[in-house]
């Protein structure tokens, strides 16, 4: 399977294309079912910045307007942001199995919001909406720069190796600490564990703004170093002696990645193989060619994490934890890539 | 009389008191003082561990020396941007590394990434120069295929490739056919001595085979201990002495009539 044939400027115009119809399917779907035209006549009128109109049912307009279309965004958002994070940590990580959570992110941003909870539920009072997302941030971006530290080891070099073995020690304290905070939380628990798993039900507009701009403003740096990106891919020495240099490309977009990153998890809770699979999957169809790979990662992570929201909201008797969901669907769906790849290409890494 | 030329031929690189070590006070290098002239090929020799790849990184500009300095043009090369110098010189490593599975004409395209200004393409010379090159090395028929599938010996190619798109200047090969077999190793070669003729590049090679060298180089350099044991011709400084001093072996070195360069056979010496 490689579509070679078709161009990948068309092939991005078509998820593009693909991903704008699955918002206003998505809009359309739910306990209460509006019709298309209708949901198309509230984005026309929301995007030219006109108010409500007599055309149209308010109880529509609220439900669109107000509570779908902000989680609807804020999926997308968060989806693509994941995905451009995801190819850009597997291009500068030379390492396949490289996502945005590789530098420990996630458990900082797990600590984070843990220590939070854990200390409201010991009766300490926090504005609650207000600190979770913060504290997550917090503890994200915190782990980014403990671990940047503990890799470089002083000198300005930061080897691949040395970058992932660092996210995993400080990852496991980490958890150690988490693990701890459960304990403490006792029968409140739950509110960790809920959390952990990932959820767009609290999504606002104001997580639409913040995803927005972190998947807007992120994903324009890692194009602006995309070429740079195919050279890391013959090895650290050699893409010196290209003329890039390697330092200076890993710091730059690493932080940017971690911080979007961060952003998200604050925004959502922790999302699992958004940021893993769809690069893989990408690389199957449109080849290894970063500067595609990151404007296909885009509408492509956004549109697996919307629908697999939508699922989860609308189609789904119960609503499923997002971040739960997303494993199940990706998991086996990674094996099956990785299974075709191992077929096309031996055994080797790619 | 290898020097008597060498007064109209600008120097391309100058050492001067170049000393290098990874650690305190354990010297890779000690006191370098070396030139290297445009349009010639040097082979650098030595026992494992005698600095070679060191002195390489350090004509590249990977590593800068603890003391002296290393000019480039007449420049000191810390002075050089990344990108300045990969537009001058090309290395062509061991071992031939992508990560992912790029086209064999993608991979050779990144040999003009320090030439491309960022989101413009090839123009139609560079085009026409990958063209040449790929010819030049019979891997034109695979453009399309996976450098990842490649044999050891196309990857090298693709490798050496990339090296002559890239490089206007000089070329560094850091023991590029230690692993290839014996056809391989001379037409790559054979190639990368016309084109240096051609485009007037300076080539410094690491190497092994001290016979392969004295063929391919006009000029050797041995490295024993961090130091330049000897330096000239291969006619003028092979010699036994050298040899048993230099690896501690016993070595027999001819003239050879078949090949029209030196041969060299060892044989480890008897326990007295």
């Amino acid at each position: 399977m490689n579509i070679k044939s078709i161009t990948p400027a068309a092939f991005a115009i078509a998820l593009t294309v693909l991903l704008a119809a699955c918002v206003v399917i998505s809009a359309h779907m739910g306990y209460m079912r509006i019709p298309v035209s209708d949901v198309l006549r509230i984005i026309t009128r929301l995007i030219m910045g006109e108010g409500q109109f007599n055309g149209i049912d308010p109880v529509a307009w609220a439900v669109v307007g107000d509570i779908r279309l902000p989680r609807i965004l804020s999926a997308m958002f968060v989806g693509g942001t994941l995905a451009v994070c995801g190819t850009v940590f597997q291009a500068i990580l030379l390492n396949p199995l490289a996502d945005p959570y590789t530098l420990g992110i996630s458990s900082g941003a797990a600590f984070g919001a843990s220590l939070v909870i854990v200390l409201q539920v010991l009766g300490l009072t926090l504005p609650e909406a207000f600190t979770i997302p913060l504290f997550a941030f917090l503890g994200a971006t915190g782990t980014v720069f403990v671990v940047l530290a503990l890799a470089s080891g002083g000198s300005s070099r930061l080897s691949s190796t040395n970058l992932i073995l660092s996210g995993v020690i400080v990852a496991s304290i980490l958890s150690a600490a988490i693990g701890f905070f459960k304990f403490l939380a006792d029968e409140q628990v739950g509110i960790i564990i809920f959390w952990l798993m990932g959820s767009f039900s609290n999504s606002s507009w104001q997580s639409v703004a913040l995803s927005g701009s972190a998947a807007v403003a992120g994903t324009i740096i890692a194009l602006f170093y995309s070429r740079d990106l195919n050279i890391m891919s013959t090895g650290e020495r050699t893409a010196m002696t290209l003329g890039v240099n390697t330092a200076k490309l890993r710091l730059v977009l690493l932080v940017t990645c971690s911080l979007m990153t961060s952003v998200c998890v604050a925004i959502s809770g922790i999302i699992g193989f958004v940021g893993l699979i769809i690069p893989h999957m990408l690389r199957h169809i449109a080849g290894p060619d970063n500067r595609w790979l990151v404007i296909m990662s885009f509408p492509s992570g956004g549109l697996l994490l919307l629908c697999a929201d939508t699922l989860t909201r609308a189609v789904l008797p119960v609503e499923v934890p997002i971040g739960v969901l997303t494993a199940l669907i990706g998991g086996p769906v990674f094996c099956w890539i990785f299974r075709q790849r191992q077929r096309d290409y031996g055994q080797g890494p790619y | 009389m290898a020097r008597a030329h060498t007064d109209t031929i600008p120097v391309l690189w100058k050492l001067e008191g170049v000393d290098f070590s990874y650690k305190e006070n354990e010297n890779v290098l000690n006191r370098l003082n070396l030139e290297f002239f445009q349009g010639r090929i040097y082979g650098i020799l030595g026992p494992n561990g005698s600095g070679k790849t060191t002195l390489l990184d350090l004509l590249g500009g990977i590593h800068t020396p603890c003391s002296g300095r290393v000019l480039f043009k007449s420049r000191d090369l810390i002075k050089y941007k990344r990108k300045e110098l990969a537009r001058k010189i090309a290395v062509v490593p061991q071992e031939f590394q992508m990560r992912f599975s790029f086209s064999v004409l993608e991979a050779v395209t990144m040999g003009l990434h320090p030439h491309i200004p960022r989101f413009e393409s090839p123009g139609n010379q560079q085009i026409q120069r990958m063209e040449s090159v790929m010819q030049l090395l019979d891997i034109a028929h695979l453009r399309n295929r996976p450098v990842t599938m490649l044999s050891g010996g196309e990857k090298q190619r693709v490798a050496v490739a990339r090296a002559l798109v890239q490089a206007r200047d000089a070329l560094l090969l850091d023991e590029a056919t230690s692993n290839l077999d014996v056809f391989h190793t001379l037409s790559i070669l054979n190639v990368i001595k016309k084109r240096a003729e051609q485009e007037n590049l300076c080539v410094v090679a690491a190497l092994h085979d001290i016979s392969l060298a004295s063929s391919f180089c006009d000029e050797l350099i041995f490295l024993h201990h961090g130091r330049v044991r000897a330096q000239g011709t291969p006619e003028s400084i092979l010699d036994e002495a050298l040899l048993k001093e230099i690896y501690g072996v016993d070595a027999h070195v001819r003239k050879d009539d078949f090949t029209g360069g030196i041969a060299v056979s060892f044989r480890i010496p008897e326990a007295q």
